[in-house]
Formats: C-alpha cells, sequence, structure tokens
C-alpha cells in the first residue's frame, strides 16, 4: 500500500487521449468519453487516479474544466489533477469539487509566491509537477523550457513547501519505451519529499523497477498508455507494484 | 432503502451520493426535515473543521434532528466528520461541544505536517491522507482498506462502542457501531470496492432496523 499506481486520464478539446513526449498535435485519441474513462479505472480497482486538462496545461486556459469536476466528483477513489492551476483560486475550486489532490506545475515555475502561498494553505493537498526534458523543467504542458535545472527547482519548490513531486521525464512519456529510472532514482534522492514517476511504463517488469524504487522515496508510479493499449490492467499493476514495493516500506 | 444524506453546506456530496446508489440505495440529498423523516436511513457525510459543522447543523436545527433520529433507533451512517460530532468535543473547536451522544472525544493525531528534512524518520504526516488498514471490525470485513483524509481522530474508553481500529503513528477509532449508528472516520466513498460493501452491508443492516 506504500507504493500507488496511478492510471492516467490526459483530456484535449474534450476527448481522452495520450500524447508523444508531450508534443500536441501527436494525440491518440482512446476515447470520446473521458468520464466514464476514469470512473472505469476505478471501479476497476485503481486506488488512485491522475487527471490532467492539457489544454489547461499548456493554455492556462481550462478548456476541459467541468469534465475535470464531474470526474473528481464522482469517482469512486481519490483523484489528483491538475492541468491549468495557475493560482489559488483553481486549487480552491478543484479541492471543493472534490479532488483530493492538486498538481501545480507552470504557476510552481513562473510565480513561487503564489505556490508558497497554496502550500501554505493546503499543505500536502498540493503537488508539483517537475516536467523535464533532458534535466531542465518545462512548463506550460512542457511547451516552454524554463532554463532552469531540475533539481535547481526542487531545491526551490520544497522552500516553497511542497510537499510531494511528480516526475515526469518527457521525452519517455507516451513512447513506452520504458521509464528514466536513474533520473528518477537522483530526484528521489535528492528530496526528501515522496516522488511519483511518470513516462514510459509499458510493461508489468517496467513497473515493478519503479516500485522497487520504494525504499528510495519513489510513492508511485503514473501509467496511461499501457492501461489504454491493455498491456495490463489497473489490478495486475497494483499487484505486481505490491509485490514489488513490499519489502521495502 | 431511501436513504437521505443530510446536506448542511460542508462540501461535495456527490460522491457519498453515488457510492450509496452504487451500493443499491435510492439517494436524496436534502436538508428539509420532514424529506428526512420520510427516509429509511441517513447519512451525514462531512468534511472541513468541526466547530463550523456543529455551528451549521444548530442553526439549522439539525442538531436535535440527528438526536432525535438516533434517540429512535433509526439507521444512521456517520463519515468522517458525521462520526466525530457524535462525540462529545474536539480539540479542533474547543469553544463548541459535540452531539455528545457517544462518550469520547476527537484530538488531533500526534505528528507533524511536514517530514523534518534532514532525518524524516519515524515522521508521521498529518492529515493521515492515503489508504490504511483497519482491524478489529467485528463482522467479517476486518483487514480491509480504506480511504482516510483527516487530521484530527476519535479517543473513547467505551471501547464496546469501537467496531474498527486503524493506526497511524497511535491507534485511533476507525469505525463506530453502537445499535443502529455507524460510524466510520474514513471515506467509504473514495474506497472503491471496499467501500461500497461496507455500504451495502450498512443498508441491508438498515432494512432490517427500525422502520417508520
Amino acid at each position: 500500500m506504500s507504493f500507488t499506481v496511478y492510471p492516467a486520464v490526459d483530456i484535449a478539446q474534450g476527448k481522452c487521449v495520450r500524447l508523444l513526449q508531450g508534443r500536441f498535435g501527436t494525440e491518440t485519441v482512446y476515447s470520446d468519453d473521458p468520464v466514464e474513462v476514469a470512473l472505469g479505472f476505478a471501479k476497476a480497482g485503481a486506488r488512485w487516479l491522475h487527471i490532467v486538462d492539457l489544454d489547461g496545461a499548456r493554455t492556462g486556459v481550462r478548456t476541459n474544466r467541468e469534465i475535470v469536476l464531474e470526474v473528481v466528483a464522482k469517482a469512486s477513489c481519490p483523484v489528483q489533477a491538475g492541468g491549468g492551476l495557475r493560482g489559488i483560486d483553481d486549487v480552491v475550486e478543484i479541492l471543493a469539487a472534490g479532488a483530493n489532490r492538486a498538481v501545480l506545475g507552470t504557476v510552481a515555475l513562473e510565480d513561487p509566491a503564489e505556490l508558497r502561498r497554496a502550500c501554505g494553505r493546503f499543505g500536502e493537498r498540493i503537488a508539483v509537477s517537475l516536467d523535464a526534458r533532458s534535466d531542465q523543467l518545462t512548463g506550460h504542458g512542457w511547451t516552454v523550457g524554463s532554463g532552469m535545472p531540475l533539481l535547481d527547482a526542487v531545491r526551490v519548490f520544497e522552500e516553497a513547501g511542497a510537499s510531494m513531486f511528480i516526475y515526469t521525464d518527457v521525452s519517455r512519456d507516451g513512447t513506452m519505451s520504458g521509464p528514466n529510472l536513474e533520473g528518477v532514482r537522483r530526484l528521489a534522492e535528492h528530496t526528501t519529499r515522496p516522488v511519483i514517476a511518470s513516462g514510459g511504463v509499458a510493461t508489468l517488469d517496467e513497473l515493478r523497477a519503479v516500485a522497487r524504487l520504494n525504499g528510495d522515496g519513489v510513492r508511485g508510479v503514473i501509467v496511461g498508455r499501457a492501461l489504454y493499449e491493455s498491456k495490463f490492467t489497473v489490478m495486475e499493476a497494483i499487484r505486481a507494484a505490491d509485490e514489488a514495493s513490499v519489502d521495502k516500506q | 432503502m431511501r436513504v437521505a444524506v443530510l446536506d448542511y453546506g460542508m462540501g461535495n456530496l456527490r460522491s457519498v451520493a453515488k457510492a450509496l446508489e452504487a451500493a443499491g440505495a435510492e439517494v436524496v440529498v436534502t436538508s428539509d426535515s420532514a424529506d428526512i423523516d420520510r427516509s429509511g436511513a441517513l447519512c451525514v457525510p462531512g468534511q472541513g473543521v468541526f466547530g463550523r459543522c456543529i455551528a451549521n447543523l444548530a442553526a439549522a436545527g439539525q442538531d436535535e434532528l440527528v438526536r432525535t433520529w438516533i434517540g429512535d433507533e433509526r439507521p444512521y451512517l456517520g463519515i468522517c466528520l458525521g462520526m466525530q460530532i457524535l462525540f462529545e468535543r474536539s480539540e479542533e473547536d474547543e469553544t463548541i461541544d459535540g452531539l455528545g451522544i457517544l462518550s469520547g472525544e476527537v484530538r488531533r493525531l500526534a505528528g507533524r505536517a511536514r517530514p523534518d528534512r534532514k532525518t524524516n524518520v519515524g515522521n508521521v504526516r498529518v492529515p493521515h491522507m492515503g489508504w490504511n488498514q483497519v482491524s478489529g471490525e467485528r463482522d467479517g470485513t476486518g483487514g480491509e482498506y480504506y480511504y482516510f483524509d483527516h487530521s484530527y481522530a476519535v479517543f473513547t474508553s467505551d471501547k464496546k462502542v469501537v467496531s474498527g481500529w486503524c493506526e497511524h503513528g497511535q491507534v485511533f477509532v476507525a469505525a463506530i457501531q453502537r445499535e443502529e449508528v455507524t460510524a466510520v472516520q474514513f471515506h467509504p466513498e473514495k474506497s472503491g470496492a471496499s467501500g461500497i460493501a461496507l455500504l451495502e452491508k450498512w443498508l441491508e443492516s438498515a432494512s432490517k432496523g427500525k422502520q417508520r
């Protein structure tokens, strides 16, 4: 139970999609009904969900806001939600609607004071998304490089009060080419905050490899395309993660 | 079974209503006492702050409604704050009394809100947010995992009413069962299949209980 598998529901223009390496225009549409997909994952046994408004992440305008709010209100398991949350008001809204954790990315990069306010008020209910391309942080839905080295940014966000990180190696995301184990391990070593890994997991063996980093502070993994392409099921993923992480609490 | 979910202005009730429906209930989300009285069972969910919760209930006369309902031995399900309000008092707000239907009090979980950056050893994070195991339930669901999200918990010396325990740094009361009162600290509506199973069990026992 100390290592969590997060099925991912990414929404672009109302549809449930997966991007390739975070590039817009590369998306594969998996469903026209993201709410049904999300609730389906919960029903299949997911212990958490990860939901992202991709248009919100990129443009700051939460085009898929209604869909996200519907999912967080209805899901039968806890949900972390992000994409276009640019300030306290957005966080307040999404938590009030029923989200259990709000994920901040761009705002953390561009407005550390706002991040500090959000963490001060909501503590553990805030996670900071670290979307890295070649060890450099990106924002605006992975479209804009920040010039900030990943590990420097982590220090800044910790200072602002971030209590959890979600690490995405954007170059692996949607590729099913295997997770960046070294990258996530290095990050987890660098911070005492729990880290959730994202990007590239295609097989149960790769998922187990991430789960074995449990003892280093990696507390979860986000899985997208592999579930949509039926490489394994939600319950298979959870069982594999539980087994692999059980000896290192 | 028709279940009234009490709407007293304390946050999102959709997931609770939806979970009860999934467990087979006919659900009405309402603050209307006549509407509630027509129902076979009452569910009081809750998130937010103890003091405001009690104050909201009192302002609408719903504290008496809950007292009478439980006094009449009609089926009650309290979730999170809906459990805590049944006790005598809470450290979260000492200026206002709880309903005092059960003996015991609500105290803050020991721990710090943030891990110690240097050591991070033995640190207990508060709020207690996440899945945790409930043990010692009396009627067959012991050992299940449920989703918790709270900083305060019930402590009571009246062990007879405790049907489930949980540990997060310290042992606290996770579930209560006394006559027609069922109450849980965790969130069955966010606990997937385990949560639905618990709600089904409650509905089953409620349908055998005293009805009007």
